[in-house]
């Protein structure tokens, strides 16, 4: 009876100890696991030599990569969240992003599929296992690995000079703002707060691994929850006024519309009227795709955060 | 009932038992050949056929070949590759919950009992979002990660709750039971608050909790199909004790069954192919529950014919089901266990009415 005891004491503590490293490593400390960027041919094709006649992007942001650098024609299927350009509209639908329909994209038979690790990963596995092959794989976080991506895409496709120069306009623009604000110190930077999403639970925001998050430093803003490790957390009345943001901004999209965030709720919140965003009337929206998309459009994000963080530098 | 000679009764009831199960199995003959000509791509039956017939050894070389050119190859890629192998997992797994509901019932004589009431989804849940959590990526013999942890996890944590629950040789069940519950709630807690943390993986750890069979490739069937294959024969070869189970432990005890090796035996067994069912499917509610019932009514509490026939019918109705899952939302698929229990409960609350009894014992 003693024996089974320790015995059963034994396998429990295993499993607390096995499970307690598992919650201390998935906690996004640094940002893992890695979710890369994915290319793959067809065949066991590695050069880049290599001018694909069809396209599958089972990625939101791939496909706008895509249509910035000219291929538009050549896609001919995509995910259900890939809206942008207006283009994608009329492309064959692969599903989801979360949940892409393998017998559809072995349908089209493409040349060439662009699409990410993490959720995606398994099913790059069983691309891989109908006879495509992973040509390139980018695991660059960040702002940085965007434009990296946009370069591969090109190498890839044939369009290297077109890519060379949308991500030389991409750095310039970028350089415009990070020149005036990356020596700010943190007094000079204003809290910013952004919400995208809210419900009984609480406000959606971004944390520290979110590419938010670097894109408000960039604009020269201070994150409120950028000590968050959580990439999405949610957060409370109390913490937003503890935090009390100079800045707020929503996004503009579907994720905002299904809840009813506008302006005028954020006003309209019992004792948010103390907050200096509200009381200053700094609130603003800004577009949800190219703000969370990891696509061409960031630097717009960036410009658009930028002006409204700091009006006295740009304008 | 009418007296008849044993003799008599027990030929009858053979011959009902052997029209039963040639009638399942001509269903599920049926279901497969329907659900393979099924799909985002149209593909001729005549051609989905004559490809599957074509890769069969010694009988492939009887059938001429249909079309050639890159249309064919990608039906055959298409047929072979995404669209039979998870047809066949469907089919296994169907089978293995099915049959595994039947025994678990027996056992704890529960009719709310299911395969998962011991703790194996929990556990199943915990590996699986723990590989995903740490963004581990391997495979071994075909079978990666998330199935290797799901399947450990699983059994863990029925080996714990057995363990529990036993008290010096004996097992009472209704203690396996709420240890089990337990169980479940402690480790979902603990998912919930790794699913807290994720992040972007969120999603991968949602699509698996959901049961889906899009990803279902042979590689990683090549040891979950054996076990389960394996696990499902010997509880055909059990079905006789179990019925003596039905009589209550003390009468089986009386009657010369070793109860505690049974029990053992069985719950080993249905925790093997339950945890080999969900490393292929993810968690996929509701057959486990009510197929055993749905047979139950249909075919009588006798395990020599219900374990057969749950484990045809579990697999006719999850290929069913997944067929449904990946065409009417087209080209968005549906977590197949929406579908389990959106077309399977209506059909059992339509047969509990017609029959108006539950027949769990005797």
């Amino acid at each position: 009876m003693k024996q089974k005891i320790v015995a059963i004491a034994v396998i429990l503590i295993i499993i607390a100890g096995i499970t307690g490293v598992a919650i201390w490593q998935s906690l996004p400390h640094e940002p893992s696991p890695p979710i890369p960027f994915v290319i793959l041919l067809r065949g066991n094709v590695t050069t880049t030599d290599y001018s694909p006649e069809k396209i599958v992007s089972i990625s939101p942001g791939a496909t706008e990569i895509l249509f910035a650098l000219g291929l538009g024609e050549k896609v001919v299927g995509v995910d259900t969240y890939s809206d942008y350009p207006e283009e994608t509209e009329n492309i064959t639908k692969v599903g989801s992003f979360s949940n892409p329909n393998i017998e559809k994209i072995a349908e089209l038979n493409p040349d060439l599929i662009l699409a990410t690790g993490g959720v995606q990963r398994s099913f790059v596995d069983k691309l891989e296992e109908l006879g495509w092959g992973v040509a390139a794989r980018n695991y660059e976080e960040g702002v940085s690995s965007i434009l990296s991506n946009i370069i591969l895409v090109g190498n890839f496709t044939g369009q290297e000079e077109v890519a060379e120069t949308l991500v030389n306009d991409m750095n310039k623009r970028i350089k415009e703002i990070t020149d005036k604000t990356q020596n700010l110190t943190i007094e000079e930077r204003p809290r910013v707060y952004i919400e995208y999403y809210f419900s009984a639970k609480g406000y959606r925001s971004f944390g520290s691994t979110s590419l938010v998050n670097e894109l408000i430093y960039m604009a020269g803003g201070n994150n409120v929850f950028a000590d968050s490790p959580i990439q999405h957390p949610t957060t409370s009345d109390e913490q937003v006024m503890k935090a009390d943001p100079e800045v707020i901004f929503i996004s503009k999209g579907a994720m905002a519309e299904s809840c009813g965030l506008t302006p005028d709720l954020i006003r309209g919140r019992e004792g948010w009227d103390g907050i200096s965003a509200v009381k200053n009337n700094k609130i603003f929206e800004i577009e949800e795709s190219s703000l969370t998309r990891p696509g061409p459009r960031i630097v717009d994000a960036l410009e658009t955060l930028a002006e409204y963080i700091h009006p006295e530098l740009f304008s | 009932m009418k007296q008849k000679s044993g003799e008599k009764d027990y030929f009858e009831r053979f011959t009902r038992w052997k029209m039963i199960i040639i009638f399942l199995v001509l269903a599920l003959m049926l279901t497969i050949t329907f659900a393979v000509t099924i799909g985002p791509k149209p593909i001729p039956p005549l051609d989905a056929w004559r490809i599957i017939v074509k890769n069969i050894p010694f009988i492939g070389n009887l059938v001429g070949d249909g079309s050639s050119g890159v249309e064919y190859s990608i039906n055959q890629l298409i047929i072979l590759q995404i669209r039979l192998p998870r047809i066949i997992a469907a089919t296994i797994v169907g089978a293995a919950l099915a049959v595994a509901g039947v025994v678990l019932q027996g056992l704890l004589r529960n009719p709310m009992a299911d395969p998962y009431v011991i703790g194996i989804s929990a556990g199943a849940a915990l590996g699986a979002s723990i590989v995903i959590g740490l963004g581990i990526g391997f495979s071994f013999l075909g079978i990666d990660a998330i199935q290797l942890m799901a399947f450990i996890g699983g059994l863990i944590t029925v080996f714990v709750v057995y363990n529990i629950a036993r008290t010096g040789p004996r097992v009472p069940m209704l203690t396996v039971l709420l240890a089990g519950i337990a169980i479940t709630s402690f480790l979902s807690a603990i998912i919930s608050f790794i699913m807290i943390t994720l992040g972007e993986s969120l999603h991968a750890l949602l699509f698996w909790l959901f049961g889906s069979f899009t990803l279902s490739s042979w590689d990683n069937m090549t040891v979950t199909m054996p076990v389960i294959i394996i696990g499902l024969i010997v509880i055909i070869i059990f079905a006789r004790q179990l019925n003596i189970m039905l009589l209550g432990e003390d009468q089986a005890q009386q009657l010369g069954v070793d109860i505690e090796k049974l029990k053992k035996i069985m719950l080993i067994v249905a925790s093997l192919i339950t945890a080999a069912a969900v490393s292929i499917s993810g968690i996929i509610g509701f057959i486990g529950l009510i197929i055993p019932h749905i047979a139950r009514i249909l075919v009588g509490p006798d395990h020599r014919i219900l374990v057969p026939s749950s484990a045809l019918a579990g697999a006719i109705i999850l290929v069913l089901c997944d067929t449904a899952a990946r065409t009417i939302m087209e080209p968005v698929e549906l977590p197949v266990g929406v579908l389990t229990a959106f077309f399977g409960v209506p059909f059992f609350l339509y047969l509990l009415r017609k029959k108006k009894s539950l027949v769990i014992s005797g």
